[in-house]
């Protein structure tokens, strides 16, 4: 261990180098700078300023003045000779690492130059607590200044400091004693202090690096490079590209969260309104545009905005968000009419009263005998009839929807090839209707390539369909309308199409934004009418609601439904009897099913099959043979009609992804990772929507095909490309954008890609599954709860961030102590009463609370204590005196008063429960009259939260240590309770499970967040942690899901969680001790509990059978009762759960 | 990349596989070990590296075999909560109850790739132990029988009625005397927790077995 901080090991070389550089550089500026500016002066002199994060005045304003004003400007921190660090806001760790510096806000500078010298910075000062001076105001300001009260605290601690430690200027935290025997322990302590400390100090200089780099290169345009480096999180500087990237940047919305401070959004605010503008072109535009500005030099792709633009232009973004959100509908409307105890249907109210007109005429069939129906509703071209609802002048024309508007000619760009393109296409698409060559002779190069996403029927006579490209359907029809995408439109009509449906059933599965699968079977028995009423019904209904028509199909399952659809468009409907279904089937091209798409049914050609009659002859084993187990057997059956897919109103996702193939064009890497970080932002945004995680995470990157021309002929398209993907596992599944983008570019690393040639990334994200679900899918909604409860409860757990609790004064402590003398009736029996109902997170979270301020009462020595106020005095003894009252029955220990009561099983155990992890709140009581805890156990932090006064008076009170430890025995009045051996255990099981975690995020700490409580209050005397009562809970609720955030948590015993760990414990508990503390013996109980629920009897059995070695040979015979009193609570739990007891021999 | 989740079609098949293998050689051993059947019908074998003794009466394998067989797709579903073997005085009261309780561990995956050599190592301890347990137990009454149950979770019961893995082999609700023993000690013997699997077996015992 070097005692070297890590920044000066570093400033070594290149570091040093580069500093004194960069001085030399400002040594040289500055007389320039002060020719230019004519107020110059000296007050600066000697003073070294270092600005750390967002300040305004900037940190390039800030340069300046200095320069101006005879200071100094350091873009680096040395703590030797940066005098002051210039900050507006710092958060809490940075404020740590420069406690002692002066921290300074701007308005320092600004001022001392208004008043012509230099000012006083005491005043300025970021943080006033850093003298101490104004405590009030540190609490009112928040979380990050309770920190910095740390401060003083550091003076008066310092001289405690023991040699065994290397003094560490910066690392006041260690404060070691000569109770610090094992130096084991000692180092340990050390290093993870240390590595924390590093790893602080490596954000903190990453943070600086970036600043500085920002505002050295270009002072002049530092908003764009401040927010590219921020958003690129690497200190990637291609100044080039930043002018390009300050151009068009657009919508930077999905910046990987490096840091939302507030000076972001402005940042961006003003980005966007210059560049809106700019970057707002629809195709047509930029087609038209484009010989101005060829894509080549449109390195937008590379822009993190355009990838929300881009989603939130893209057609088939847009259709297939929809239906997720058809699917929400649905659901919805599900769990709404189940809420309601019904739903009231009025289509089906409808059609009631149609039927009990016509039920007097013979017309109506009389209802089949049940048989499955499923309804296939598909509205008829649904762009274009919704486009064309409100424009009767297009009806009956052809009309495609598209998004070019012009006359379908465009003049060619240089680099693009189109005819190349063409005879690619045609060569793969060779299956296919080849509607691009009708034997037209074709200018192919002037027409436009917007692809037409829908187009009437009556275009559909003139040869154009969906997908073709305008210019070409504009030659094949020349009196072809096209109208503009209207989204809001669709919506509007799909969502009403929605509502018709929902109005007869709510059996719906949303299929897309204009098609759903009805599952009719129920619906036609209860209403009695026959599918075709019913389809003409909910067809009329669809018309009239949407003004666009709809075509039903119907049969018994899904297939022949879809199929069915087909033959009754256009708005018509058709209804597949079963008897027909063979005839039908096999004169149906295999395209027709469903799950055979391009790739497939060219295979299946080679095989010789072309409709479903061909396939059915084909046997399931050659078909299984040819397309692996499931597809084969799904054709198998699919072309015999066979399909048992249920309706579903909700389906699982199988993959989450984002894909983008428009306007890529990278230049370099660092924007190809800056795309991967942020479409992996998209992923992140999609995942949270859906509240799914994955696992498996593929990147699929489309390269121009070797050959291909660099321009494709559709502006901003991908061309002729080659996929490739690949594809990684994550050990856990994650949401995380920023770990998505991290696997994405390792794989991208991984494939050697020129970026060059790239011309489409997507990410996609498997092996899914809910982000609250636990694994099996079952309980969806209890996983998320409880990491909620522990996300939230951290922040409480860890004094450092809980100011209200640092900042307490003298009053919330006297009510901290009541609150737990309330909580902590001792007595197993008394307690029952009022513990039985408090089952509720309310109740555990005060709790908690109580169980974070026992720490400091805890640790008030006598002599502390008489220097207390009056009213806290009180209180404690008041505290004793209640106390005092149960060594009586405290003796009755060994009979056992649960099973006496012999509770129902189920609920008795949580009672059980519930009453140890109650019982850790009486320490409070009992640890206030315990000795002065040594110094090493005092929590830096939370003795720098304390009162101005109590910390003198500790340090005091520390100081007269040596007659305070010799009197203690003779002050206590109540000696049954406080042996000096009973403080001797404490310090080593303080020792053994506070000192790795309790600074800051040790591994250990990780491990076990349920015990962070515990452990991250080192200062208080209980001898075996409290356990999390959340924890314990949950333990038995969601093992499952917890762990998916962090391993399971063990059951421990203060901490220790391997069998020979409890066994040492266990044996310097009872040989170190003469008798056992009540508190330490439920603590042993509820462990053993916890083996029981966590279904690990071998160890309770070995635990227990060595407690009952241990505790029998002792030669206090309240160590055998001790026994007693733990094996009965064991064989209670043991009983209730297994219904037997354990055999103890 | 044999990484597989439990949504993974064969992840349960994985863990049932293992889990039916284990438990036919636990209870051929058991059955040896309290000396159910005389010891004349036990061969010696080795699984998991450590010698096991193994019935070869046809009929019991077979006995055996089948109820397995249809545990297993209760275990692939993961349904099955525990599989106790119960041992009977003459009287069919049980004197001695073997529980295999099965629980999925928090973390399941079947990524590592000593996976499944530390199940085995896991497995292997618990066969040992259960070799010697009868320094543990009290010696059983004669003319013992022996019955095989399992403890499904809620429903599972349903669809085994519906479901019959083996033809006229169904299963029976177990009668309250063959699952209720009075006065029980519950003896722990061995818990194993891998990646797949998380399983404790413990063996209660009448009090008076005579």
């Amino acid at each position: 261990f070097h005692p070297l901080p890590w920044r000066q090991r570093v400033a070594g070389g290149y570091m040093a180098a580069k500093i004194s550089k960069l001085e030399e550089q400002f040594q040289k500026d500055a007389p320039s700078e002060k020719q230019k500016d004519g107020t110059s002066s000296c007050i600066f002199s000697g003073v070294a300023i270092y600005v750390n994060g967002y300040t305004d005045p900037s940190a390039d304003e800030l340069r300046r003045l200095m320069m101006l004003h005879g200071g100094q400007f350091h873009l680096y921190y040395t703590r030797s000779k940066t005098t002051h660090i210039i900050a507006t806001n710092l958060p809490n760790r940075k404020i740590q690492d420069l406690k002692g510096e002066k921290v300074v806000r701007p308005e320092w500078i600004t001022d001392s130059i208004k008043a012509g010298r230099q000012l006083s910075y005491v005043q300025y000062q970021l943080y006033m607590k850093q003298k101490g001076l104004n405590y009030s105001s540190v609490c009112a300001r928040g979380k990050q200044d309770t920190s910095s009260i740390h401060e003083p605290s550091k003076p008066s601690l310092n001289h405690l400091q023991s040699d065994s430690i290397k003094p560490q200027p910066s690392h006041t935290q260690t404060l070691s004693t000569e109770v610090l025997k094992s130096t084991h322990a000692n180092h340990k302590a050390n290093f993870t202090e240390r590595s924390n400390h590093q790893g602080s100090q490596d954000t903190l200089l990453t943070n600086g690096y970036v600043h500085p780099v920002n505002a050295a290169l270009k002072p002049q345009d530092s908003f764009a490079e401040l927010q590219s480096l921020i958003s690129t999180a690497s200190p990637a500087k291609q100044p080039g590209l930043h002018s390009m990237q300050k151009d068009l940047h657009p919508k930077p919305t999905s910046n990987p969260g490096t840091s939302a401070a507030p000076q972001k959004g402005n940042l961006h605010d003003q980005t966007r309104v210059r560049l809106n503008g700019s970057y707002h072109m629809t195709p047509n535009s930029s087609t038209l545009a484009d010989s101005s500005n060829p894509p080549g030099r449109s390195a937008a792709g590379a822009e993190a905005g355009i990838i929300s633009e881009f989603f939130s232009r893209s057609r088939l973004h847009h259709i297939s968000t929809w239906r997720n959100e058809f699917s929400e509908y649905v659901n919805a409307l599900q769990s709404r009419s189940r809420a309601a105890g019904g739903a009231v249907f009025s289509g089906q109210e409808k059609l009631k009263k149609l039927r009990a007109n016509c039920s007097s005429g013979s017309l109506m069939a009389a209802p089949q005998v049940r048989q499955s129906c499923i309804l296939h509703v598909d509205m008829d071209c649904f762009f274009v009839s919704v486009a064309v609802r409100h424009r009767p002048d297009l009806k009956g024309k052809p009309v495609a929807v598209t998004s070019n508007r012009g006359p379908g000619r465009v003049a060619q760009r240089p680099g693009a090839n189109p005819q190349l393109e063409f005879q690619y296409y045609q060569r793969k698409q060779q299956q296919r209707p080849l509607f691009f060559l009708n034997g037209v002779d074709l200018d192919l190069a002037a027409l436009s390539m917007a692809e037409i996403a829908s187009c009437s029927y009556e275009a559909r006579q003139a040869g154009v369909r969906n997908g073709m490209f305008f210019g070409r359907a504009k030659q094949l029809c020349p009196d072809l309308q096209s109208v503009p995408y209207d989204f809001q439109a669709y919506k509007e009509v799909a969502l009403s199409m929605y509502e018709t449906l929902a109005s007869y059933t709510h059996n719906i599965e949303a299929l897309s934004c204009d098609e759903a699968l009805v599952d009719a079977t129920n619906l036609l028995v209860e209403l009695g009418v026959t599918s075709d009423d019913l389809a003409r019904a909910i067809r009329e209904d669809i018309k009239e609601k949407t003004g666009c028509t709809a075509s039903v199909g119907m049969g018994s399952n899904i297939l022949l439904a879809r199929m069915a659809t087909r033959k009754a468009k256009p708005n018509g409907q058709y209804f597949l009897r079963s008897e027909e279904v063979d005839d039908f089937i096999r004169g149906q091209p295999v395209s027709s099913l469903p799950g055979v798409g391009r790739s497939m049914s060219s295979k299946l050609t080679s095989l010789g099959v072309s409709t479903c009659g061909d396939l059915q002859q084909l046997s399931i084993s050659r078909l299984q043979r040819e397309f692996g187990p499931r597809t084969g057997q799904t054709l198998f059956r699919f072309c015999r009609g066979l399909d048992d897919r249920p309706v579903r109103s909700e389906k699982e996702r199988k993959s989450v992804s984002a894909e983008m193939n428009y306007n890529i064009r990278f230049t370099q890497v660092e924007e190809a990772e800056s795309f991967l970080t942020n479409l992996s932002m998209e992923v992140q945004k999609r995942m949270e929507g859906a509240g799914l995680r994955g696992r498996r995470i593929t990147l699929k990157v489309m390269m121009r095909k070797p050959g291909a021309p660099v321009e494709p002929a559709k502006y901003g398209g991908h061309g002729i490309c080659d996929n490739f993907a690949r594809s990684v596992l994550l050990a856990q599944p994650t949401d995380s954008g920023q770990l998505i983008a991290a696997e994405a570019i390792k794989l991208f690393y991984a494939m050697k890609l020129d970026v060059k040639d790239m011309r489409g990334v997507g990410l996609q994200v498997q092996q899914l599954e809910g982000s609250y679900a636990d694994p099996s899918g079952q309980g969806p909604s209890r996983g998320r709860s409880i990491k909620d409860l522990l996300l939230a409860k951290q922040p409480a757990h860890s004094p450092r961030k809980d100011p209200p609790a640092q900042g307490r004064s003298s009053v919330i402590r006297t009510e901290f102590f009541k609150s737990s003398l309330r909580l902590s009736d001792p007595m197993p029996g008394t307690s029952k009463g009022g513990l039985h109902h408090p089952h509720t997170p309310n109740h555990v979270r005060t709790y908690l609370n109580v169980s974070i301020e026992v720490p400091s009462p805890s640790q008030v020595d006598q002599s502390v204590l008489e220097a207390l106020p009056v009213d806290i005095r009180k209180q404690v003894e008041q505290s004793w005196r209640h106390r005092e009252e149960q060594p009586s029955t405290s003796s009755h220990l060994s009979t056992p008063p649960r099973t006496s009561s012999s509770p129902p099983p189920g609920p008795s155990l949580g009672t059980l429960v519930l009453q140890l992890q109650n019982q850790p709140g009486q320490p409070c009581t009992t640890g206030i009259i315990l000795e002065l805890p040594d110094v090493s156990q005092v929590d830096p932090e939370v003795f720098a939260a304390l009162p101005r006064e109590l910390q003198d008076e500790l340090c005091s009170a520390y100081r007269n240590k040596g007659n305070a430890q010799a009197q203690v025995g003779k002050k206590n009045p109540f000696p049954q309770l406080k042996q000096p051996a009973v403080g001797k255990l404490k310090r080593r099981y303080k020792k053994r499970n506070a000192s790795p975690a309790k600074k800051g995020p040790s591994p250990l700490k990780k491990l076990f967040p349920g015990n962070s409580p515990a452990k991250s209050s080192p200062s208080k005397t209980l001898p075996l942690p409290l356990k999390h009562p959340g924890l314990k809970v949950s333990l038995t609720d969601v093992p499952e899901t917890l762990s998916k955030f962090n391993p399971r948590p063990v059951p421990t015993l203060a901490g220790a969680y391997e069998f020979s760990d409890i066994r040492t414990l266990l044996r310097e508990w009872v040989t170190s001790i003469s008798e056992p503390m009540e508190e330490d013996i439920l603590q042993v109980v509820k462990y053993c509990t916890e083996l029981v629920e966590d279904k690990d009897l071998e160890k309770l059995y070995l635990v227990i059978k060595y407690m009952k070695r241990l505790m029998q040979q002792s030669s206090e015979s309240v160590w055998s009762m001790a026994f007693d009193f733990i094996l009965d609570n064991v064989q209670v739990v043991v009983q209730q759960t297994y219904g037997s007891t354990l055999k103890i021999t | 990349m044999a990484t597989l989740t439990r949504q993974d079609l064969n992840f349960g098949q994985v863990v049932a596989d293992i889990l039916c293998e284990f438990l036919e050689v636990a209870i051929h051993l058991i059955l040896y070990v309290r000396e159910i059947y005389p010891s004349g019908i036990f061969q010696k074998r080795k699984k998991y590296n450590v010698p096991v003794q193994m019935s070869c009466h046809p009929e019991l394998n077979q006995y055996i075999q089948d109820t397995l067989h249809c545990v297993k797709p209760l275990i692939q579903k993961n349904e099955a909560e525990k599989v106790v073997m119960v041992i009977m005085d003459k009287e069919h009261h049980p004197v001695e109850r073997f529980v295999f309780e099965i629980s999925q561990p928090p973390l399941l995956s079947i990524s590592s790739e000593t996976l499944l050599s530390h199940v085995e190592q896991l497995l292997r301890a618990m066969i040992l132990k259960i070799s010697v347990c009868d320094a543990v137990l009290d010696n059983n009454p004669p003319g013992c029988t022996f019955t095989l149950l399992v403890h499904t979770r809620e429903a599972a019961t349903r669809n085994m009625e519906k479901v019959q893995v083996i033809k006229d082999f169904p299963w029976i609700v177990a009668d309250e005397q063959e699952v209720h023993m009075e006065e029980a000690k519950l003896i722990p013997l061995k818990t194993m927790t891998s990646d797949i699997l998380k399983m404790q077996l413990y063996v209660e015992e009448r009090t008076q077995k005579n």
